[in-house]
């Protein structure tokens, strides 16, 4: 997406009637959990908005940043040896 | 969870599930563990309780459901029931001042720059860690079941026990917040 930034002016001519709603729908979305209807408004719109085309490329990179970049950490070898042990017993006993 | 009847399953099917259906996720629960506790041996106490509570109740478990889903939930009721009361909390969100803030104009204002969201786009990795641990943590929660783990609103409406309309505002609050901390982390690198 770029802007003409000499111009100043917005590129996209439909700001948002209420953005809040569309945050919500755009998270929705970006969740898998919207339904047809939010889909469809929401691809029709954001071609449309600016506020909203920028608030969803950033959103996407925070998932995105939450998936790649937090460290995994991962169970300790000496837990899961611990646990298969006592499933054993338990169940031999 | 998934299925009210009991099962009777042998002590060989038991450890067969106990190994092939309930192990595999032990690092996402292991790392939920921590996320929630910020401790490596709390999560470790954790993660022993939760897996040791699983097998007692092996039988409630339906062969080839979401094991996941039924450890995470294990997981959050031990952890509400022992480990919250003792582990130290990091500082509680002011629902109040949070509220009256995204109640405001000033969410609206939109970013106007495309410079500015690439910039923040790039600083975000960096900062995402810090800003998701400054969160209370049940806002902290439903972005790691989201966004981590992959649940599904419905499927972490049941780990957490509320309705699926408290999952969507629970998690439209959090990601409001997280946001916010990022951008104020972007702002104080300059790029405005």
């Amino acid at each position: 997406m770029k802007i003409n930034k000499e111009k100043k002016e917005p590129m996209k001519e439909k700001p948002c009637e209420d953005h809040e709603y569309c945050i919500k729908v755009l998270n929705l979305i970006i969740d898998g959990e919207a339904n047809e209807a939010e889909v469809l408004f929401f691809n029709t719109h954001i071609k449309e908005c600016l506020a909203c085309s920028e608030y969803y490329s950033i959103e996407q990179a925070i998932r995105e940043a939450i998936k790649k970049k937090l460290e995994k950490k991962e169970a300790p070898a000496d837990l899961i040896q611990e646990l298969r042990t006592k499933v054993k017993e338990s169940t031999r006993s | 969870m998934y299925c009210k009847n009991s099962n009777f399953y042998s002590p060989a099917e038991k450890e067969h599930i106990f190994e092939n259906e309930f192990l595999p996720h032990i690092h996402s629960i292991y790392n939920f563990a921590y996320r929630i506790t910020f401790n490596e041996d709390d999560a470790k106490d954790l993660v022993q309780e939760t897996y040791l509570k699983a097998f007692r109740f092996i039988d409630s478990f339906q062969k080839g459901t979401n094991a996941k889903a039924w450890l995470f939930r294990i997981l959050k009721n031990s952890f509400i029931n022992e480990f919250r009361k003792k582990s130290k909390e990091p500082a509680k969100v002011d629902y109040q001042e949070v509220e009256t803030y995204y109640n405001s104009d000033e969410i609206d204002q939109p970013i106007t720059s495309d410079l500015r969201v690439e910039a923040i786009k790039e600083k975000i990795g960096d900062e995402v860690s810090v800003a998701l641990n400054s969160l209370d943590i049940d806002f902290r929660t439903v972005i790691i079941l989201c966004d981590l783990e992959g649940f599904t609103y419905e499927e972490m409406a049941k780990i957490l026990d509320i309705p699926i309309g408290t999952v969507r505002s629970r998690l439209h609050r959090a990601r409001n917040l997280l946001r916010d901390k990022l951008k104020v982390y972007a702002d104080s690198l300059g790029y405005k």
